[in-house]
């Protein structure tokens, strides 16, 4: 097994707007597109998949130190920087495995929903972005309606996991961590962390998809990532134990090895 | 200096705080008792009407889901107003513009009562404190852009005579905009604005409205006022007269010093009973990221009422003004010394349990001996 590489963190201009990437690990690309915590968060899970992989971890324009132009303010913006950031990736190192956590398996299917032209094949982990329930009912946990404290228990199987501590924390990552909740607030807020017309259109998805949930995720509707799988013809969903809503971050090493295995086995078929 | 009386529309009858979680937002409506909450109407429109016949001028407010405050329709209350008082101007402060989805229709609204009460209607704008967001489901973030584009269109809807426009902004989107009535008043009613911040304040400086700023005592105030002025001096626009200045404090005249502190002690429930969750408070987006993380280095997020709620630190900090006659107007006085003269004083003369009889009694009082003297003020501050 080849050695865990660092992380290198840069700078990638997608059209002229500038994205935080985390970048490490060297084979087949991967890009990973981070859940409600950021990508500074996912270090572990980029890392485990860096072994045989070489990963781009880019920021959510708005997240991170990744920047946002004022016109930059809706899930489809960032969906259509994705697709030129793909390109961009796959014109140097061939079709892109793209695996998406949250928020970043939303963007993810948005992403693909257009254009999958050069997308290996795709992970779609404990995915928001669409709406199965009736109007009184949440898919979705409403964490601006609750105590922090609540939306720990309902996100993590350990809830002292998401224990944010402010004191620990330098300027730098203040900064990230309330840009992040910003973000998140922008693309979110209404209709709540979802698109209504998703679901509608992901029967366009063709690629190898995996959908993966966590056992404990509370923070979600287990109806979500059936409705994914439902919806993505020969998509299959697959469970990681004594995780919640971020597996890739309380599970890493099982989410990697679940991950790589699955787009290595997409990419035999693929050379079959 | 104008005095404005002001009442909050305040539901107190509520079990013990131990019971809830918030009194905002997440309170059950179930604990409000129409008849109880009807009466309570009744009695409130009858002290805005007293305001008038005392020759002081009122002002209303919204706010949505909360006990603290049983208006969230404030057009139509003053739409009532309008009509049931004589001679008080009436501001209403103020329209929730970043929250309301339909800038048109608080344009209507605004020229109606503007008709209704032949001119007496001075408009106020707000950003609106971070609790309403839940209730209105409207982003926190970026409500201030939201806010000026909703402002921009209600002024090009009032002063628009000569048929239709089309308005398509970032935000509001609308064909066919030609308002019946349009104001009274020529070319729209004066307009309020209020904040707590020194960028907001600026902004506001800008446009030369009214800068209203609540309960933030004499320092809050002042660095607010600063602001305004700065901006102005910066931009080489003339230098504003107290009457671009407004201040909202908790206010009983009482006859004696020993019943004024009494009735102020009752108005403290405002203060008092303000449970909040911190999910209510500090929705992302609402306070910028440097805002927030200036928060954290201090006291934690910011809290719109003061920590020390005692009744002496509260006079002292300028945000409760108590006592006999001679010591509100001292008081006030002090205050408008301390932050450079202000042309509107936003009397909140009712909260909690303090009863209609207490309530009006106040009212006299302040208005037979307080007012006349701070009528005089302001003709010595502008010289």
């Amino acid at each position: 097994m080849p050695a865990r590489s660092s992380v290198h963190r840069h700078t990638v201009q997608v059209r002229d707007i500038p994205l935080e990437v985390f970048e490490a690990g060297g084979g087949p690309p991967v890009l990973f597109l981070h859940g409600l915590t950021g990508a500074a968060a996912s270090l572990d899970t980029i890392q485990v998949l860096s072994e045989g992989y070489h990963v781009f971890a880019p920021s959510h324009p708005g997240y991170g130190e990744s920047a946002r132009p004022a016109a930059v303010d809706a899930i489809d913006d960032v969906a259509y920087i994705y697709l030129d950031l793909i390109e961009q990736i796959a014109a140097e190192h061939g079709p892109v495995a793209v695996v998406g956590c949250s928020i970043g398996a939303w963007i993810a299917a948005e992403v693909a929903i257009r254009s999958q032209v050069w997308i290996s094949s795709l992970v779609l982990s404990t995915p928001l972005g669409v709406k199965v329930g009736g109007p009184l009912e949440l898919d979705v946990l409403d964490m601006y309606a609750v105590t922090p404290k609540v939306v720990r228990e309902a996100m993590y199987a350990d809830p002292d996991f998401g224990i944010v501590d402010f004191s620990s924390m330098s300027d730098e990552q203040l900064q990230v961590h309330f840009r992040n909740l910003e973000a998140t607030a922008l693309y979110g807020w209404k209709p709540y962390l979802h698109n209504p017309k998703l679901l509608g259109h992901l029967p366009r998805i063709t690629t190898r998809t995996l959908i993966v949930q966590g056992d404990s995720d509370g923070f979600i509707s287990p109806a979500l990532p059936a409705a994914y799988r439902d919806a993505i013809a020969g998509s299959t969903l697959e469970t990681i134990l004594h995780a919640g809503h971020e597996p890739e971050r309380e599970q890493p090493q099982a989410f990697g090895s679940l991950v790589a295995d699955f787009v290595s086995r997409v990419s035999v078929l693929q050379n079959s | 200096m104008q005095t404005w009386y002001f009442n909050e529309a305040a539901y107190p009858y509520l079990p013990d705080e131990s019971t809830y979680d918030s009194i905002r937002v997440s309170l059950p409506n179930g604990l409000y008792d129409p008849k109880i909450g009807a009466a309570l109407w009744d009695r409130y429109l009858d002290e805005w009407v007293v305001a008038d016949e005392l020759g002081l001028n009122v002002m209303v407010n919204e706010h949505h889901a909360t006990a603290t405050c049983m208006n969230p329709a404030a057009p139509l209350i003053s739409g009532i107003l309008a009509r049931i008082t004589k001679n008080a101007r009436i501001v209403l402060l103020g329209n929730p513009i970043a929250n309301r989805p339909d800038p048109v229709r608080v344009a209507e609204e605004m020229a109606l009562v503007d008709n209704l009460s032949h001119g007496r209607l001075e408009v106020g704008f707000v950003r609106s404190v971070p609790y309403e967001v839940l209730p209105s489901n409207a982003s926190p973030v970026g409500m201030a852009e939201r806010m000026w584009e909703a402002h921009d269109l209600i002024k090009k809807a009032w002063t628009t005579t000569d048929g239709p426009f089309s308005w398509e902004g970032k935000y509001f989107q609308f064909r066919s905009v030609n308002i019946w009535p349009r104001p009274f008043q020529q070319p729209h009613p004066p307009i309020w604005m209020s904040s707590r911040s020194v960028s907001g304040a600026a902004e506001i400086g800008e446009r030369g409205y009214v800068c209203a700023t609540f309960l933030g005592g004499h320092k809050g105030a002042k660095v607010v006022y600063d602001s305004y002025k700065a901006r102005r001096e910066e931009l080489g626009l003339s230098a504003p007269a107290p009457d671009r200045f407004a201040y909202a404090g908790l206010v009983y005249t009482g006859d004696t010093e020993e019943s004024g502190r009494e009735g102020a002690e009752k108005l403290l429930w405002y203060m008092r009973a303000n449970k909040v969750p911190i999910q209510f408070k500090n929705p992302p987006g609402y306070a910028s990221v440097g805002a927030n993380i200036g928060a954290v280095k201090s006291s934690g997020p910011g809290n719109l009422i003061p920590e020390n709620t005692s009744l002496d630190s509260l006079i002292e900090q300028g945000i409760v003004f108590a006592g006999n006659p001679d010591q509100v107007y001292e008081q006030i006085k002090r205050f408008n010394d301390r932050v450079g003269g202000i042309g509107h004083f936003l009397l909140m003369g009712q909260s909690g349990f303090l009863e209609h009889d207490e309530t009006v009694v106040g009212l006299q009082n302040y208005a037979k001996h307080v007012q006349p003297r701070l009528a005089e003020l302001e003709l010595s501050t502008v010289g």
